[in-house]
């Protein structure tokens, strides 16, 4: 195991096969919080954050809970709960904590539940870093880093998608395609660019 | 608060019955449909021709041998590459000189229209193009100069060149 | 009280999920690489958002309002793994065809949209009719969507060679082309709607 294959995983993560732009999860919350740029960060730093702890928390049910008991194939059902239950803990200790930042942010916090880059990237990782029931060296590792970057890229896409659209609306778009059509085709613009990547190796 | 802890408890349970149930109904066929696969990726795929396959294992894990009328006509290798995301699950079929007989895919999660045409086959014909690329080649000649890779999804392509070349050149050394 | 036909026929149409809601945008574009797969898609979704519609309307009595999301997550997981244990089982081709999309399903916008907003809320009868429209319209959608992005990106449809000496743009194929298209048929869509307003109210 050395650097190489962490760097690996953010490069994909971010770039390459990025969440929203390449591999289509999260796009609810891109479409719909992506207006303006300081909710867009708000939002992407929650993602980040959910990603990571969610990423830690299924690792170790999985390996621990699911495969002890021999139970792999209840991973949707529970890594969606526990997702949703950590969701919520969330909501509740920030309203607690620091209700400021609940005002700020409470919004999108239930939407992240069903933000399918948080379920996607606990699902990939079992796909990639656990073979034939067991988990591969290092997995608990890059498994955690490789939801930081999911949630890195996925916050970078809603900056970049937030500072064209703030420009956009002042645009003049056919009225037909004002709106989401238009925020879509910019999409398809930037995740040509991103293409752009694919070569790119470390 | 006592009424919604019922509920729900409730509710997990009956869902953990039900998914119970399905999954030892389904679990046999799901393990069936394994074996076929690897079944046929090692009859039709990877090493064809043979019609006595023998399971062996060496230091770096398992393999077949393949025989014809009662000779060693080749071997079959288990591969695995890294693609876009995840694993890529290979049979690599050679014969006792090392020339690749072919190559069959066992699993891939890469991407839909993209990295999963590694196991696409055309219209009209009987195996996948890019697999087909690799029957007849020595190790030397594993690389994307000689072998066409799939527009779009070179890394893909890579890991599976990669990891055939690798894993022959293991098999034919320890042995 | 709307009519049983109008539960039914809504969701194909007027509140067509993908086009009119803007809802369940993730597997639209991932999965409608080829109309195989958008189809497959489509029926696995459709058999998901119809058995909970139906679950949910029939115990949405005994669920406290502020557990009713962890249930709702319940039992729509649960079926999608039904869905997943019987396509591992019997259409193995598909389940690896859609791949991670398959558990995702229950994230899918739709099925926790509906559920919330009306299993939850109506008898069994009319989230049975919601549940089919919603999922017919949604597999149209996808269908729709799928079959453009086949033609132009790989020349097939179903896998049939549609002309032989059309050279395909593989761009349709990948992550733009899905954008792309997707885009404009929702811009489409707005255009139908502002024509058929003002052709029955006039201009202004």
């Amino acid at each position: 195991m050395d650097l190489s294959e962490f760097m690996t995983i953010a490069i994909s993560a971010i770039f390459i096969n990025n969440f929203i732009l390449t591999r289509f999860l999260g796009l609810c919350p891109f479409m719909g919080v992506s207006k303006k740029t300081k909710p867009a960060l708000g939002m992407g730093a929650a993602v980040i954050f959910v990603m990571t702890i969610s990423g830690f928390i299924t690792w170790i049910v999985y390996k621990y809970l699911l495969i002890g008991f021999g139970l792999e194939y209840l991973r949707t059902i529970t890594f969606i709960l526990v997702i949703a239950v950590f969701v919520q803990f969330v909501e509740m200790a920030m309203l607690k904590i620091a209700p400021p930042l609940h005002r700020a942010m409470g919004i999108y916090i239930p939407l992240i539940t069903t933000n399918c880059a948080v379920l996607g990237v606990t699902v990939l990782n079992v796909n990639m870093f656990f073979k034939g029931g067991k988990a591969l060296p290092f997995s608990f590792a890059t498994s955690i880093f490789q939801a930081f970057c999911a949630g890195v890229g996925f916050a970078l896409a809603m900056l970049l998608m937030s500072g064209i659209r703030e420009r956009l609306d002042l645009a003049d778009a056919p009225e037909a395609l004002k709106g989401v059509p238009i925020a879509f085709i910019v999409a398809s613009l930037m995740s040509m660019a991103f293409l752009g990547f694919s070569g790119f190796r470390f | 608060m006592f009424r919604s802890t019922v509920v729900l408890t409730t509710i997990c349970v009956l869902a953990a019955l039900t998914l119970g149930t399905t999954y030892s109904v389904t679990k046999p066929l799901i393990a069936n449909q394994e074996k076929k696969e690897r079944r046929r990726a090692l009859t039709q795929k990877a090493l064809p021709g043979a019609d006595e396959y023998k399971q062996r294992s060496f230091e770096g894990g398992e393999y077949y041998e393949g025989y014809r009328n009662g000779e060693l006509i080749g071997y079959a290798l288990f591969a695995e590459g890294d693609g876009y995301s995840g694993k890529i699950d290979m049979l690599v079929g050679i014969d006792r000189e090392g020339i690749i007989k072919g190559v069959g895919i066992l699993s891939q999660q890469e991407t839909p229209g993209l990295g999963d045409k590694c196991a696409e086959i055309r219209p009209g014909e009987d195996r996948p193009w890019f697999l087909r690329q690799f029957k007849g080649k020595r190790r030397s000649e594993l690389d994307l100069e000689n072998i066409e890779a799939i527009t779009g999804a070179t890394i893909t392509s890579e890991a599976i060149i990669k990891s055939v070349k690798k894993t022959v050149t293991e098999f034919l050394e320890k042995k | 009280m709307k009519s049983l036909s109008h539960e039914f026929k809504k969701g194909i149409l007027l509140e067509n999920p993908t086009f009119a809601l803007i809802l369940g945008l993730c597997p639209t574009l991932a999965v409608s690489t080829s109309v195989k797969n958008g189809l497959g898609m489509g029926l696995a979704a459709t058999f998901v958002l119809l058995s909970s519609n139906i679950i949910i309307s029939s115990i949405r009595n005994f669920i406290p309002y502020k557990i009713r999301i962890p249930c709702f997550i319940v039992v729509i997981a649960t079926f999608v793994t039904i869905v997943e244990l019987l396509l591992k089982a019997y259409l193995p081709g598909l389940s690896k065809a859609l791949g991670i999309f398959v558990p995702l399903i229950v994230v899918n916008c739709i099925i926790l949209g509906r559920a919330e907003a009306f299993a939850s809320k109506n008898t069994v009868v009319r989230s049975l009719l919601d549940g089919l429209g919603m999922g017919i319209g949604f597999t149209l959608a996808l269908l729709i969507i799928s079959a453009i992005r086949e033609i132009f990106g790989a020349g097939t449809i179903f896998g049939f060679t549609v002309s032989a000496s059309y050279q395909p743009a593989v761009i349709m194929i990948l992550a733009p082309g899905a954008l792309l298209t997707l885009g404009l048929l929702i811009g489409l869509c707005n255009w139908l709607n502002a024509s058929s307003r003002r052709r029955r109210y006039g201009s202004f």
